[in-house]
């Protein structure tokens, strides 16, 4: 069956392999902690199988509403993910911009200028 | 009059063109002068302390919350019983100073906002529409009525500049202090004022660009507050 992918999946399983080699080679230089490391990887995986068995998208279809919306259900839940990530990384940004405030903040007053 | 223990807080960013000016004219009411330069590339830094004030140096731009803060910690650090607030662009001509300090001297409030709209004046209409916008963008999501929540002309008592607690970084500092008024049940007195715009003026305040950005940063910060 793999010897029948159509080059869309060949290259999608392709970059996720990539993908996933470059997340275990920053693992282990320790620029990702654990559980990033493990969701990334459950990601790609994740992209893998439904790349390789779109069919698993069917499960999908069962569980949610028994018609045939799977992967309109992936499609909806990965933007809804999107969103939460930008989020998320609008608010930590702003959280390191108020410490960075707070550095200069704090050197600034220790060291007052007066003629 | 005079007043003891004020201090006249001042951030400059890139402002070497007026902030002499502000200084002296600002003298003649304290000698407690502190600027913020707030990581400026041009002779602000220089200037400030040539005219005779108490200068603090960001080491990196923050913006005008991130240098407000800075002036406000120094100034209570320095004893002072009230604070101005005003800006070093030349907008705010500092003889206003007693009559915006006059409702904290004779106790009747802990902060004194100097509105431009309280009187008829002429001004920019970009300004006359973006003004009364950002007040109704504070109200809505504060709480706080202001006429003019955007102004940078304002006194506060030891109280209410220890309760100060703002964030920001830039210029939705304005509305995050109307903000602090209300949480900490600060008495708010609005005097009119008049702004002097010029050419210069106008171009350091808020223009559609920054004041875009200004409304975005509003809504995170009621979103992750």
């Amino acid at each position: 069956m793999a010897l029948n992918m159509t080059i869309i999946q060949f290259s999608i399983v392709f970059l996720a392999i990539l993908m996933m080699v470059k997340t275990v080679l920053d693992f282990r230089k320790n620029k990702v902690t654990l559980p990033i490391f493990l969701f990334w990887m459950i990601l790609w995986l994740a992209i893998i199988i439904v790349a390789v068995l779109p069919q698993v998208t069917g499960l999908l279809d069962k569980l949610l509403s028994g018609e045939n919306r799977g992967l309109d259900a992936i499609v909806y839940f990965s933007i809804f993910f999107i969103f939460y990530i930008i989020f998320k990384i609008i608010a930590k940004l702003e959280r390191i911009e108020r410490e960075i405030t707070e550095i200069i903040r704090h050197l600034a007053l220790k060291n007052p200028k007066k003629k | 009059m005079a007043v003891k223990n004020l201090s006249v807080v001042i951030p400059a960013y890139n402002e070497g063109q007026n902030i002499g000016w502000v200084i002296q004219n600002a003298k003649k009411y304290t000698r407690n002068i502190i600027v913020i330069d707030d990581g400026s590339q041009d002779e602000t830094f220089k200037i400030a302390l040539k005219n005779g004030a108490k200068v603090y140096h960001h080491l990196f731009n923050r913006g005008l919350g991130g240098a407000l803060s800075t002036g406000i910690k120094a100034a209570l650090s320095d004893k002072a019983e009230i604070i101005v607030t005003l800006d070093a662009d030349g907008q705010h001509d500092p003889k206003e100073i007693p009559k915006l300090i006059k409702p904290i001297v004779e106790g009747k409030a802990d902060v004194v906002i100097g509105s431009r709209f309280l009187v008829r004046q002429s001004m920019p209409l970009f300004r006359k529409m973006g003004n009364p916008f950002f007040n109704l963008v504070t109200f809505l999501l504060f709480g706080v009525w202001s006429t003019d929540s955007q102004s940078g002309l304002r006194a506060f008592n030891r109280k209410a500049a220890e309760n100060l607690e703002t964030f920001a970084g830039g210029m939705e500092v304005s509305s995050e202090i109307i903000k602090e008024i209300k949480s900490h049940k600060l008495r708010l007195k609005e005097v009119p004022i008049k702004a002097i715009y010029t050419a210069y003026s106008l171009s350091k305040g808020q223009g559609l660009s920054t004041g875009l950005r200004t409304l975005m940063k509003l809504l995170i910060l009621k979103l992750t507050k």
